[in-house]
């Protein structure tokens, strides 16, 4: 499915919450929030993506006892937010390796490439959130 | 917003009891049944509804938190006792 928003005669065009979504070889979505088109500087809409926003990518470590693969879908619980080395930021040089300073991730999340079950790095992959 | 057509196996996702492990279908991904992490802080509306729901009991009583089975990493080379 495609979407084309163009100006209309009024100036100014007011766009909310429309949502997107693509199903061909794989899965997209555009999220614009509420933003402006203005007809005589050329500007807007605007796109705003947050972090755990659905459509967006993460780099996360794998804390489940599964090792996953690319197109694998997991639950933001077994999910943790991550350096490229499989720690958590703030524990880096703090000796804080418990689960308890995780940052956890919601919703679900599917891998899009290789994240073993443990051992660092080879825990840590990109996912994109599905839902 | 998302939304979901059913919510199954909701368990507590940690001993603090601040997020629900449920499986979920949702409009967007038709049958397929997905693991779902919901919490009160989700940036996420439906995320946010889905745990209050939870928390009320809509989909029944949430199952105990069990912890994750920790698995250590193999060094090589390492000596044992």
């Amino acid at each position: 499915m495609s979407v084309i928003l163009g100006p209309s005669s009024s100036n100014i065009l007011q766009y909310s919450n429309i949502h997107t979504q693509n199903y061909t070889a794989s899965y997209f979505v555009a999220n614009i929030s509420t933003s402006t088109y203005d007809n005589n500087s050329g500007t807007g809409p605007t796109y705003h993506y947050a972090t755990q926003d659905i459509g967006t990518y993460a780099f996360l470590k794998n804390l489940s006892s599964t090792i996953l693969q690319p197109g694998s879908t997991i639950a933001g619980s077994s999910l943790a937010y991550t350096t490229s080395y499989g720690i958590y930021w703030e524990a880096y040089g703090s000796g804080k390796t418990t689960q308890q300073y995780w940052r956890y991730a919601t919703g679900t999340w599917r891998c899009m490439g290789y994240a073993r079950n443990s051992g660092n790095p080879d825990t840590v992959s990109l996912f994109l959130r599905i839902s | 917003m998302v939304k979901i057509n059913s919510v199954s196996n909701p368990s507590w996702s940690d001993s603090t009891k601040s997020r629900v492990d449920c499986y979920i279908t949702v409009e967007h991904l038709g049958d397929e049944v997905i693991p779902f992490t919901a919490c009160s802080g989700d940036i996420e509306p439906h995320g946010r509804q889905l745990f209050q729901e939870l928390v009320d009991g809509k989909y029944g009583p949430i199952g105990d938190y069990v912890p994750p089975i920790v698995l250590q990493p193999v060094v090589e080379g390492a000596n044992t006792l």
